[in-house]
């Protein structure tokens, strides 16, 4: 195995990591996976030494990610979330319409930005989120497709999205508080 | 302000569950002109909505800060 081989295969659980948060099934992350390392050790010569071995691997998975959910449309689209009944509004307003609870406040979030630990609540409480808010939250903020690829993509109409969208930052908003926030803020 | 309330409110008054919604989606899409003026109005006086479109950027930010951590 040349140096590059093994530099790229130390890689695969990180690549991993990321490929399960995005594709929420073990199968299509292994797939995507290993499309990516193949693809890089096929054009080493791609990878000029100029930017950083991950940055150029992630760059390689995030087409291949976007491969595995085309590839999986129909079965993404057929198997909506649990919530679909929008529990978690539920579950943050009041029937009257306003905000439970009022008093959410993170103070100056930005400082935890800077911790590794914050970043590892961040990934935990994306993955606790219902499959399909994850994939298209994950497809917004982190793949960084604009909306109209995103439905174009998972075959969604532009209002669903929004509403998973929606509901994701709802959710996503909750477990940050719970796990962060209500111990750090101030 | 507490004029533009009176006259306004019962007209551009809106519930959080609603405007949340037009927050979150300020992310994805451009609001129409109408839209824009309700959530205006409802934003200067709901401290707690403004907080959810600190709360949204925030997260998106954060997303930002996890991408450049793998990438790094």
């Amino acid at each position: 195995m040349t140096d590059l081989a093994r530099q790229i295969e130390e890689l695969r659980p990180q690549l991993m990591r990321f490929a399960r948060t995005q594709l929420r099934n073990d199968a299509w992350a292994e797939d995507a996976v290993s499309d990516t390392l193949l693809a890089a050790l096929e054009k080493p010569q791609a990878f000029a030494g100029a930017s950083q071995l991950k940055t150029w691997l992630v760059g390689i998975l995030k087409h291949k990610l976007i491969d595995q959910l085309r590839r999986h449309t129909r079965e993404i689209a057929s198997s909506p979330d649990a919530d679909d009944d929008g529990a978690i509004e539920d579950l943050v307003f009041h029937p009257d319409g306003h905000f439970r609870d009022r008093g959410m406040d993170w103070g100056n979030p930005e400082s935890a930005l800077s911790e590794r630990e914050f970043l590892v609540v961040l990934q935990t409480c994306v993955d606790r989120l219902p499959a399909t808010q994850a994939r298209v939250f994950m497809m917004r903020e982190w793949l960084e497709l604009d909306a109209k690829e995103i439905c174009k993509e998972l075959d969604l109409s532009a209002t669903n999205l929004w509403v998973l969208l929606h509901r994701a930052r709802l959710r996503l908003r909750e477990c940050l508080h719970a796990n962060w926030f209500a111990g750090h803020a101030g | 302000m507490r004029f533009v309330t009176r006259v306004f409110g019962p007209v551009f008054s809106r519930s959080c569950r609603e405007m949340s919604r037009l927050i979150s989606e300020s992310r994805d899409r451009r609001l129409g002109p109408g839209e824009r003026i309700l959530l205006r109005f409802h934003l200067g006086m709901c401290d707690a909505c403004r907080r959810y479109r600190q709360q949204v950027r925030f997260m998106s930010r954060a997303m930002g800060r996890w991408r450049r951590y793998t990438e790094e």
